[in-house]
Order: C-alpha cells, then sequence, then structure tokens
C-alpha cells in the first residue's frame, strides 16, 4: 500500500504537463506568426507611403519644372519680340528706342508674373507638406492607425524634408524679390541679356544709321547649385499590430528591446520600419552649365535672339519620376538616411542597426 | 499488482499521441496561413510598385502601377492612387477560409 499509493495520478499530472507545454508552444507560434506578419506588413507601409511622399515630390518638381519653362518661353517671345525687326520710331536720336523699351516693360511683366507662378508651384507647402500628406496617407491605408506614427523625419532640421531646408531667394525685374522654402535649393539667374537694334535717324542726330541698344540683364529662371540627390525622403511608419502578442523583455517606459523588433513607448507595443525613396529622372534647370549658358546669353552677332537660350531651356526636363532608394543609398544632402535614423534612434531612446536596413 | 500496471504506458501514450498530432496539425495550419499572408503582402506590395515587371506569371495579382516597360512612368500629378491585390492559399481547415487576399495602395487621398 504504501508503495501503490503515491503513483495514484501520476499520469494526469504528467498529461497536465505536458498540455501547458504544447499550449505554450502554440501560443508561442501564435505570436511570432502574427508578428512576423504584422512586421511584414509594417515594412510594406513604409516601402509604400515613402514611396508616394516620392511620387507626389516628383509630380511636384514636374510642375515646378514647367513653370521654369514658362519663364523660358517668356524670355523666348520677349528677345523674339525685340530682335526680330528693327525698331524705327521717327524722328529718333538713341540711345534707345521709345517703342522697343515699352515692349521691355512688358517683356519684365510677363517674366515677372512667370517668376511669381514659380515661386507659388515650388513652395514648401505646394511640394513636401502635400507629399507628407500623401505618405500618411497610404501608411494608414496599408495599415490601420500608423498615421499618429508616421514620420518622414519633416521635424528634423537635417532632414530634406524640413521646412527650413531649403530657403530660396528670387528677384523681380524692378529689383524686388523675397525669399520662400521650397523642396530643393534653387537658385535664380539674375542676368539674361535683352537687347534689340534701332534706327538713329534725325535732324538733330548727330549720328545716323543703325544703333544696338545697351544690354538690359534681367533675372529669369531657376536652377539648383547641387544635384537632384538632395531631394528624397526616408520614412519612419509605425504602429500598434491590431492584435496583442508576446513581449519577451517587456518594461513600462519604452526600455526594453521588444520582441521581433517591435518597441515598447510607454505601455504602448510599437513596431517600427524605415524606408527611403526619391524622384529622379528630370531636371528643373540648367544646373550643369558654365553661368553664361545658365544664364542663356549666347549672342548671335549683336543681338540676344529668341533661340539663343534653347541650351538653358533644353536642359529644363519634365520626366521626374519616383524609385525606392537604399538606407546606404549614395544620397546627398544636409542628411544621410543613416544619420536621420541615428537621430530618430536617440529620440526613441534606442541604437537602430541601420545596415539591417540596407536594401 | 503487475497484472494490474500492465498496459498503463499505452493508455498514456494514446492519450499524448492525439494531442500531440493536434499540436503538430495546428501549428501546419498556422504555418499555411502566416505564409499564405506573408506571400500575399508581398505580392501586393511588388505589384503596386512595380505592376507585372517582375511577377509576370503572378496568377490572382491585379491592379496598377506606376511602372510600364522597364521602368518607373513619369509623376503625371500630386493626386494619384495605385493599388493591387494578392491572393493565396493556405490550408482549408474546419471552417476557416483557405484563400487569403491582401491589398496595397499608393494614395494621396
Amino acid at each position: 500500500m504504501l508503495i501503490r499509493h503515491p503513483r495514484r495520478g501520476q499520469a494526469a499530472v504528467f498529461v497536465a504537463l505536458c498540455l501547458m507545454a504544447l499550449l505554450l508552444v502554440i501560443a508561442f507560434a501564435t505570436n511570432t506568426g502574427i508578428v512576423t506578419n504584422d512586421r511584414i506588413r509594417m515594412q510594406e507601409a513604409a516601402d509604400l507611403s515613402t514611396y508616394a511622399v516620392a511620387y507626389s515630390e516628383a509630380a511636384s518638381l514636374n510642375d515646378i519644372t514647367e513653370a521654369n519653362q514658362d519663364i523660358a518661353e517668356a524670355v523666348r517671345e520677349c528677345r523674339d519680340d525685340l530682335t526680330g525687326h528693327i525698331w524705327d520710331t521717327p524722328c529718333n536720336c538713341g540711345p534707345t528706342d521709345p517703342w522697343a523699351e515699352w515692349q521691355i516693360e512688358l517683356c519684365k511683366m510677363e517674366i515677372d508674373a512667370a517668376i511669381y507662378r514659380f515661386t507659388s508651384v515650388a513652395s514648401y507647402s505646394r511640394t513636401v507638406k502635400r507629399a507628407l500628406g500623401a505618405g500618411r496617407a497610404t501608411a494608414g491605408a496599408n495599415f490601420t492607425g500608423t498615421e499618429a506614427h508616421t514620420s518622414f523625419f519633416e521635424k528634423f532640421p537635417g532632414s530634406p524634408t524640413s521646412a527650413s531646408a531649403h530657403w530660396v531667394s528670387y528677384a523681380l525685374s524692378d529689383g524686388w524679390g523675397g525669399t520662400f522654402n521650397s523642396i530643393a535649393p534653387f537658385e535664380q539667374v539674375q542676368d539674361t541679356a535683352f537687347n534689340y537694334q534701332f534706327v538713329e535717324h534725325c535732324d538733330e542726330c548727330e549720328v545716323t544709321g543703325i544703333a544696338v541698344r545697351s544690354t538690359v540683364h534681367l533675372p529669369t529662371w531657376f536652377y539648383k547649385d547641387s544635384q537632384d540627390p538632395d531631394v528624397w525622403v526616408a520614412g519612419r511608419v509605425a504602429g500598434t499590430p491590431e492584435k496583442r502578442f508576446l513581449d519577451t523583455d517587456f518594461r513600462a517606459g519604452g526600455a526594453d528591446k521588444g520582441y521581433f523588433g517591435a518597441s515598447s513607448m510607454g505601455g504602448d507595443d510599437l513596431l517600427v520600419s524605415y524606408a527611403v525613396a526619391k524622384p529622379y529622372d528630370g531636371s528643373v534647370g540648367p544646373t550643369a552649365l558654365p553661368d553664361y549658358l545658365r544664364s542663356g546669353n549666347i549672342p548671335a552677332g549683336w543681338l540676344y535672339i529668341g533661340d539663343s537660350g534653347w541650351l538653358a531651356e533644353e536642359t529644363m526636363v519634365d520626366e521626374y519620376r519616383a524609385r525606392m532608394a537604399g538606407i546606404q543609398d549614395d544620397l546627398a544632402g544636409p542628411a544621410a538616411p543613416t544619420t536621420l535614423i541615428a537621430l530618430d534612434g536617440a529620440v526613441l531612446g534606442k541604437s537602430w542597426d541601420t545596415s539591417k536596413f540596407e536594401h | 499488482m503487475a497484472k494490474r500496471r500492465r498496459g498503463q504506458s499505452a493508455v498514456e501514450t494514446m492519450m499524448i499521441v492525439p494531442l500531440v498530432a493536434v499540436t503538430v496539425l495546428a501549428l501546419y495550419y498556422l504555418w499555411s496561413v502566416i505564409f499564405a499572408s506573408e506571400n500575399a503582402h508581398l505580392r501586393a506590395r511588388e505589384y503596386a510598385l512595380h505592376g507585372e515587371r517582375y511577377l509576370p506569371d503572378a496568377d490572382g495579382v491585379r491592379g496598377s502601377a506606376p511602372f510600364s516597360g522597364s521602368n518607373y512612368e513619369r509623376a503625371d500629378s500630386t493626386s494619384f492612387t495605385f493599388w493591387a491585390t494578392a491572393k493565396d492559399e493556405s490550408l482549408g481547415v474546419f471552417a476557416a477560409p483557405d484563400e487569403i487576399e491582401t491589398t496595397a495602395i499608393i494614395t494621396s487621398e
């Protein structure tokens, strides 16, 4: 009896322990599956939302390029109007022709209007800010609830998406002008040349014949000092998975390592994903040309004719498109993506291993 | 006493084997669902970005993408929507669905 009694229920205890172990295995596997799936969905949301920002920026850059082309077109028409014939106001002794000068005033108004349109189309609110809205909409459409935790580093002063990243100065023909924040560091050509031929003939004239008006220089179209890679976007999309999952090292306050890359933020567990994308393949203006070509100042004989700015105009290519980029891509600009993510990690209290995000 | 204990191991084994079998099947089913979901998500993402370029034979994938031929398309407008849906099949167990459909969206709205 003393030997048989302790064995009663032994199998039941064994089975109960096995059941608990099996349930734990199933729970662990279930949570692993859920988090892995959500991790993929979060990366998808980061990729697509960052791409949405880059696509919107590419569309804006095409609009900007078209606005720049409008300035160039105004210059072309103006030069054609001035140099299409020899101005011949009766009894004019120079040094200018009154009717031609009136034509120049009209040209200034048209060119200034085109410059105004450029400053509007290229403003931060019409370009980057609008693009960030598209990015947030895309993040929310792909992973519910991520809008509030989505960032494109617009609050980081060193980011290309920051409102303070790129300030552009512009001038008008009368010397007035201003500055505005924009998507890229555009510079303005200040010395596009205009002149015309006119006839000096009158009894009072000391000299008669055909003269060339001394050159007038006007501010016109825009270009960038650096190349296109300074326009890019890094995105961080984060959110709480729709289903709870095991957090193997949870500590309230966000100091833990989370689970499968998740981070605890004051009790809420967030999955975080990063991505980088950029507009490419277009050109707003004559960035890489020498000064005299950038200004479109190629004289044809004595005159600056409409076609003399063709090379500058040829560089205005409204073919921007967007592509995904790598974290380690050779991107120029105020800060590299790795720097932004390192800063982000410092803000979040985590040290991100950026090599994980290279692709 | 020896006679009464005969067959005890067999009974215990018979109790455990179904549990282990159910566990393994559950894990297998779970794996198939996760795999199908991940596969569908990845294919939807790929299609939304690159269209049929890298998924020429993908069944059950459809949508629109800013990509044609061998390159991304020109960005025409700041108002845009591209999307893709992808399906993949998992094991059908009991009343659970055996087809998982996911959607990837790139939108300005």
